[in-house]
Order: C-alpha cells, then structure tokens, then sequence
C-alpha cells in the first residue's frame, strides 16, 4: 500500500510541471481555443446548422472588399491608440505627484484614485452620458445660466467621429488603473536611486529622465500594453456612445451576429477572427519593441 | 540674490500646477457622482433646469421592488464573482506554482498562450464559445457563465500568484517537511500563509473582473442569466431617451460591491503589491 | 579643501531624537569613522551632510561656509551607499559616468575619465557589464569609481563593507584606505565594526544613541576611553567599582589596585570605575611578585581556537581574561591574576 502511494508521490514529482498546468490548460486550452476554433470554422463557412458545409474564404473576401469596414478598423485603431498614450502620459505624472505626496493628501488620493479600477465599464459609460451629454447635466447648468438655449446648441461630444464620448470613458477607467500600477512600481523601485542621482549632481528633470523613468518602464509599457489590448477588442463602450455606423469592428461583428438572419454569422465570425488576427500582431511587435527595455530587477 | 527669487517661484509654480492637477483629476474621477444620485431621486427634470424639479424616489422602490429584476442580478452577480474567484484562485494555484518556481523549454510559449485571452477580444472569444455552448448545453445557464468568466480571469490571477512564488523560498516548505509535516501540512501553514498578500490580490482582482464583466455574460448567459452589467445595458445601451432615474439608481448599485471590496482590502492589500505580475 | 565643522547637529523624527547636539571638526584630508552601534544616528548624520534630509536645528560648515542652503547636487560631496545603488538598467560605464553625464561633459571626455576612474579601482575592460552581473566587491568597486568621477570634496560612505564577507571586507579596507591616501579627499565613514575603524581612520567619532560620546585618534579611544559606553564598546570587559585612596591606589571588593592610567584630578574618596580589558588580565599558576596580583578562583574556560576565555571570581568580583596557556586549567582551580598597573582605566562613576 506504501508502495502504491510512493510511486503516485514520484510520478507526480517527476511530471509535476505538466500535472500543475493541467487545469489551467483546460479551461484556457479547452474554453478559449476551443471557442476560437469554433468562431474559426464558422468563418470559414462550416455552419451545419443551417446547411453550409462548404470550406470556403468568401466571407474573408466580402470583408476586405468592404469599405466601411475599413473604415470601422481605422476607427478602432483610432480609440485603441489615442486613449493609450493619453492615459499612458497622464498615469505617469500622476503617479509621480501622488507619490510625492504626504500623509492625509496621499491616503485620500490613494483611495480616490482606485475607485474607478473596481466600477464596472457600464458605470463609466453612464457617467460620461449623465455629465457630458447634449442632455447632460453639464448642459443643464450651461442652460440655466442662459449660456445656451437647446441642447443642440451643447457640443456633441458622444457619438461622435472624433469618439471623444469614447476616450473620456476610457480614460476615466484606465488612467487609475495605470497610475495605480505605475505608482507601485514606484514604490517598489524606491528612492535610494533618486538620491544617489541627486548627490551625483542631478537636477530634478535630469533625475526624472534618466533614472525615474526608465526604472518604472516596466510597469508603464506592460499597463499600456493591457490598456491597448482592452481598448482595441472593446465592445460596450463603443456600442453606446461610438459613433452609428461604421462603428468598432467589435460592435459592427456583434451586429451582424445577432441580425436575424443567420446567414451573417459566418461574415461575424470571419470579422472576430480578423479582428484577433489583427490584435495579436499589433501585440506582437509590441511585446518585441518593449523586450529590450526588460532588465532583471535585483 | 535673483537667482533664489526665480529659483522658488518656479517651485512654488510647479507646487501650484500639480495640486491644480490632482483636483481636476479627481474631480473628473468624482464629479459624475452628483447628477446619477440626484438623478436616482428624480421624478421630473426638465430641460434647461440645472436641479430637478420633482423628487421623489420612485426610481428606488422599483429597483428594490420585486419587479424589477436588481435583487436577483445582484445576488446572481456576487455569486458568480465570488465562486469565479474561488476557482480562479484554485485552478491557477498549481500552474502558477510551476510558472513561478521552475524554468522549463517553451515556458515563453506557455506564457504566451496564457495571456492569450488579454489579447484577444472578448466579443471574439464569446462569439465562437456560444456556438459551443449552446450545442453542449452549457449556454444560458449559471454554470455557464461561471465557466466563460473564468475566461479574462484567469490570466491575471495566474499571473499574479506566479509572481509571488517568483519571489518565494522553497526552503521553508524544505523546512517544514524536514519537521515532519506532511505535503498537506506543509501547504496548510507555511506556504500558504506567505503566498497570502499575493492571492488576496489575485483574489480581488479576480472577484472584480468578473464582478464588472459584461460581454460573456451577455453572450453565453443569452438574457437568461441576469447580472447587474447585463441589466444596466438594458437601460442605457437603448437609444438616448432611456429612464434616467431607474438607471441612475441602478448604476448606485452596481458600484457598490466594488467599492465595498475596495475598501475591506484597502487594510489587507499593500500599494507594493499592484505591480505585481506587471 | 575639504574641512568640516559640525555645530550643534539635531535631528527629529517626529519625537524620536536620532541625532542629538553634534558637534565634529574634520580637518583637510583625514578619514574620520563615525562608529557605533547599529541604528544610533551614523546613517542620519551622513545623510544631512550630503544634503538628502533637512536638519532639525544646528550647522555644517564646509571650508567656512555653510552648505544647509544647498540641495545635494549642488553640494559637491559624493555618497557610497551600503546598499550600492548601481542604477540596474545602466551598464557599468554608464553607471559610472553619471555624474559627468550630468555636468553636460563631453562624451569623449566622459569615455577618457570612465577609463581612468575604472582602472583606479582594478575594473578595467568591465564597462558594458551589467550591475547584476557583478559580484559584491565589484559592484562595490563601481560604486566608489561613481563617485570619484565627480572629484567631490568630501567622499561620504555609509558602511561600504558591511555586506561583503571577511577576507573581501579585509582587502577592501586596505583598498580604501590606499585610495583615500592617495586621493587626499576627506572622509567619513561609517560603520558599526571597529576593527575597520582602527584600520582606516585619523580620527574616530564615537557615537551612540545619536550623541558624541568620544572624539579621538584610534589609540586614544581604544586605550583610554572616556566614559563606560565607551569603555565596554571597545572592549573593555571588566568593570570594578573603587575608591580613590590617594597615590594611585583604588579600594576595591578584591583589595587595593593600582592603576597609573588615570586623569589628573581625582580626589580621595572619590567612586570611580577601574575599566580592564580581557587581555591584560594576566593568569599565573605560580604566586609571583608584581604590584596587582590576587588570588582568583577559575570559573569556566572556554578554548577559542588560539586563545582561551577564563572567567574568574574573588569575593564575587566577575572577571574575564583572554591568554594562551598551554594546559587547561580546571575550574574552581586557585590562580594569581596580575594587571599591568598602566592597563587599568580610570573612569568617572
């Protein structure tokens, strides 16, 4: 009997990395490539349940001859990339200020800053649309201070080409999410650097420049990866307060999805493909670009 | 002499200019806070007033009430968080485990292929999961649900336990062993307790993401399975004259848990750990 | 140049009093240690001399002039940190080329200087190395070369060795030392160990619990301390309460001794301390005829590899002595102790 136990002990010794990855691999492995291959085979035409059995690239030709389609990756481009650098160079300053800070004015800031991080995207949303729509309260006051009469009059800011409803969204979610990641890369690097730096004769732009900066790129280049991915396959932002058409290649995909007729799918999946095409080489030669910017931390 | 002068009126500038940056951030962060509660006390506001002109809170008792649906999509929404982070946290234990402690040939691939879900949209995944799930039987069920929302979970559960073995020492598992502890034991009360900042932060992290996601609740739940996302969708993802007030205490509601944890982990949860994984 | 003049240096934390009324001269050229027990104000001294914390109240003159208004990149005084802080992301000659970079020099220049700098202290051919790539001593090395680039006036290091192991501390103490000759720069150097700070100083400053207890050549401290902190930091084991009988005699518990070492003005009848050390408490197996000579009693004896520890005891007078004799002496054994008159300090009750 001790024997027994003995040998499952060594095996399981002996094959313990592939034995701890299991789990994981299932549902990861199993649920996520799974689904993909499933979304796959649907775009290229498989679709049994309404009798298309013919492996067939048409619907990728449909797509790429379409071009409002263009238009909508272009889009989607747009508010994966500006919201990126925007909250990337505000996180950065923040995170510096508020790690400056002291005592009650750091506590607050810190708690402040980390609420938006666990409210969902829907809440922002609504937000960004109480606040800042043409029927808005920020209208409101403007109204009833007699600076406009109707709400035409107020700027359009959601729904619109510029997608500032969708950046301000974004923002409002990603700048404290990168801040928060950044600031504790800050305070784990410490201020031993900064100090050394200062007795070596380094002004303060010279200090944030060449050695606050680079110690924290790490954090700021793996955030902002996170952020560009998010951004990038988005859905619900876009849907209510992109602009009508072509929206995100997300929310055009869901559309043809759940139109009536199920012969779109297969046009839907062959757009979801596309689009992680797409998203898995722009974040490819991101994570190359960043690669050399790795250096082993003590 | 001028030099000084100039010196310090740059300082003082630069002081200005950062507390003048803070507040605007945080009254970006803030400020909607207003128009949604008083919006949630609203009967009647007419455009152009700057204030409501009939309060009530009618918006408050329907929301409470048991027509509408809130009660349940909070309870389904915590169940689901919660027994998503559980899992989570128990499925990424032992890979992250391997992931932290042993180097083998092709862990960057597996790395890859971990953080493939952060990669890939959502709606991607969701869209061909559905398909699989409805022929399997899984798609409008809590099961379901649960199982898909492990989907953007995992990656940055596993991927912060891993990052806390990264940084722990074997020999105090060696140690206890050597005690006479048996493997179980061992889990029990050595490594477990160290491995402790870091899962809490997993924990939350996982708890969260499933707390706030919407996109596989609403594909694989197909409407069936209400969560808060889901039914806050319902009232502002229409067109633009939805019900302000329901929505407006609703969107109250869901950001509650959030806040809530928010708080409890404020204590549990050092600043340091955030980057972890990152 | 490079004299310093400490005045009435305090500083506070919140209530805590880490540096307590300093007040140091360090002349032009001379290696001062700052020694003392861990977490007794050493660290914090150094920092406020380099300009990274503000000071509660008191001064510090550099060549006469007083550097507190001066931010720590304006102050010309180079730090070596105990930890090293070698910027990780930066090689090894850029590392050390920091503090020229920040001068806006001349890249050539710069390359020129790293060279010098890096075959000063033995690093040559070591420049694109990495940090993490280094072992201790040489991270240590680098972080010394860092510093000297900028010719700094005063060279403040924050106990330099204390993570490197015996031999390696050995050599580089004798290494800094060399340098620090050389160099001619003023120093203070910090550090809890006190072999290092016989080795490397001029003059010891010795500190604890934030207050400058003695200031002193090495010889001075060690063989005259001025107070019984001092006495026992240094060594000093044995502590005997007496009286002053007149013409060195001291009345003790074990009976009179004599001690020429002491300071002028004593009065009769006069508590003092007698402060021995371990070593001069001579052992004898046979009655032999010096001033200072007692029975005691062995208690234990503890062999330490080249020397035994005795603890001895007389009419409840503790002892302890360090010698090397041949055989072991067994204990509750009688023999004659004898203490070299000059070898007993006199200290203040």
């Amino acid at each position: 009997m001790n024997e027994r136990i003995n040998n499952i002990r060594l095996f399981l010794k002996k094959y313990a990395i592939p034995i701890g990855l299991l789990p994981i691999f299932m549902i990861v492995g199993v649920l996520f490539w799974g689904g993909l291959t499933g979304a796959i085979l649907q775009s290229l035409g498989w679709f049994p349940a309404i009798g298309l059995r013919e492996i067939t690239l048409k619907y990728y030709r449909e797509i790429f001859l379409d071009t409002d389609l263009w238009s909508s990756s272009g889009y989607t481009l747009y508010i994966a990339i500006i919201p990126t650098i925007l909250a990337t160079c505000i996180s950065i300053l923040l995170a510096i200020i508020i790690n400056d800070l002291n005592g009650n004015m750091k506590k607050i800031s810190n708690f402040i800053i980390k609420i938006p991080i666990m409210i969902p995207y829907l809440v922002g949303i609504y937000m960004v649309i109480v606040m800042y729509g043409q029927s808005g309260w920020i209208a409101r006051i403007m109204a009833s201070l007699g600076l406009i009469k109707c709400t035409s009059q107020f700027p359009e800011i959601l729904y619109s080409n510029s997608a500032i409803g969708i950046i301000m969204v974004y923002l409002w979610k990603q700048v404290p999410f990168m801040t928060t990641i950044i600031r504790s890369n800050l305070i784990s690097v410490g201020r031993d650097y900064e100090q050394v730096a200062q007795t070596l004769g380094a002004n303060n732009s010279q200090i944030f420049r060449y050695v606050t900066i680079p110690l924290i790129i790490p954090g700021i280049l793996s955030s902002s990866l996170l952020v560009f991915a998010f951004n990038f396959g988005s859905f619900e932002t876009p849907f209510i307060v992109g602009r009508y058409y072509p929206n995100t290649l997300p929310v055009e995909a869901y559309k043809l999805y759940s139109n009536i007729d199920l012969c779109y799918r297969p046009k839907a999946m062959a757009m979801v493909i596309l689009i992680s095409i797409l998203s898995t080489i722009i974040l490819y030669y991101y994570e190359k670009s960043i690669e050399k910017f790795k250096y082993i931390k003590k | 002499m001028d030099r000084e002068n100039v010196n310090y009126v740059v300082n003082i500038t630069k002081k200005i200019l950062k507390k003048v940056m803070l507040f605007i951030v945080f009254l970006y962060i803030l400020s909607a806070i207003i128009p949604i509660v008083v919006w949630s006390f609203t009967r009647s506001w007419f455009w152009p007033s700057a204030f409501p002109q009939i309060w009530d809170n009618h918006a408050w008792q329907y929301v409470f009430s048991n027509v509408s649906k809130v009660p349940q999509a909070i309870a389904n929404t915590i169940i689901i968080a919660l027994i998503v982070m559980i899992l989570s946290i128990l499925i990424s234990l032992p890979s992250a485990r391997v992931m932290g402690l042993y180097k083998f040939k092709g862990k960057k691939i597996v790395e890859m292929l971990l953080l493939a879900p952060v990669i890939i949209p959502p709606m991607a995944v969701g869209l061909g999961l559905t398909t699989i799930f409805i022929k399997i039987g899984l798609s409008d069920t809590m099961q379901g649900v649960i199982i898909a929302h492990l989907i953007p979970t995992l990656p940055y559960v596993n991927r912060i336990i891993s990052s806390t073995y990264e940084t722990f020492d074997t020999r105090y598992e060696e140690q206890g062993i050597m005690l006479g502890a048996s493997s179980f034991k061992v889990f029990i009360n050595v490594t477990f307790p160290i491995l402790l900042p870091g899962l809490i932060t997993a924990a939350l992290f996982g708890f969260v993401i499933s707390l706030n996601e919407f996109v596989m609740t609403f594909l694989i739940g197909g409407g069936r399975i209400i969560t808060l996302p889901v039914l806050l969708f319902g009232f502002v993802g229409g067109t633009s004259s939805f019900d302000y007030p329901i929505a407006s205490a609703m969107t109250i509601l869901l950001s509650i848990p959030g806040i809530i944890f928010l708080f409890a982990t404020e204590r549990i949860i050092k600043e340091e750990y955030f980057s972890m994984g990152f | 140049m490079g004299e310093i003049k400490i005045t009435n240096l305090t500083k506070k934390f919140g209530d805590t009093l880490a540096v307590n009324n300093l007040n140091l001269k360090i002349i032009n050229k001379e290696l001062v240690a700052l020694l003392g027990p861990s977490g007794c104000g050493k660290t914090t001294t150094l920092s406020m001399i380099a300009g990274l914390i503000e000071c509660t109240t008191g001064d510090i003159h550099v060549d006469g002039r007083s550097i507190l208004r001066f931010p720590p990149q304006k102050r010309n005084i180079g730090m070596v940190f105990q930890r090293y802080v070698l910027f990780p992301h930066m090689t090894v000659a850029e590392n050390v080329g920091f503090g020229l970079k920040m001068r806006k020099c001349n890249r050539s220049i710069i390359q020129k200087e790293v060279e010098r700098l890096l075959k000063m202290v033995k690093m040559e051919g070591m420049e694109d190395r990495y940090p993490h790539e280094l072992s201790g001593g040489q991270q240590q090395r680098i972080a010394i070369a860092r510093v000297l680039i900028i010719k700094p006036k005063i060279l403040l290091m924050d106990e330099p060795l204390a993570n490197l192991d015996a031999k390696l501390r050995e050599e580089m103490r004798l290494f800094i030392r060399e340098l620090q000759k050389k160099l001619e720069i003023t120093t203070i150097f910090v550090t809890h160990d006190q072999i290092e700070a016989a080795v490397l100083a001029d003059h010891i400053a010795l500190i604890f619990d934030g207050v400058l207890n003695q200031f002193g050549t090495p010889q001075e401290i060690f063989t005259n301390p001025c107070n019984r902190k001092v006495a026992k930091f240094t060594g000093h084991n044995n502590f005997i309460d007496a009286i002053y009988q007149g013409e060195n005699y001291f009345k003790t518990q074990v009976g009179n001794i004599i001690s020429t070492h002491h300071a002028n003005a004593i009065k009769e009848g006069e508590k003092v301390t007698l402060a021995i050390r371990p070593e001069n408490i001579k052992i004898n197996l046979t009655k032999i005829n010096t001033s200072n000579c007692f029975i005691f009693k062995v208690m234990e004896s503890i062999f330490q590899g080249d020397i035994t520890r005795y603890r001895l005891i007389n009419n409840n007078l503790y002892l302890e002595a360090l010698q090397n004799i041949k055989e072991k002496i067994e204990n509750k054994k009688e023999i004659y102790v004898s203490i070299d008159p000059d070898k007993v300090v006199v200290l203040n009750k």
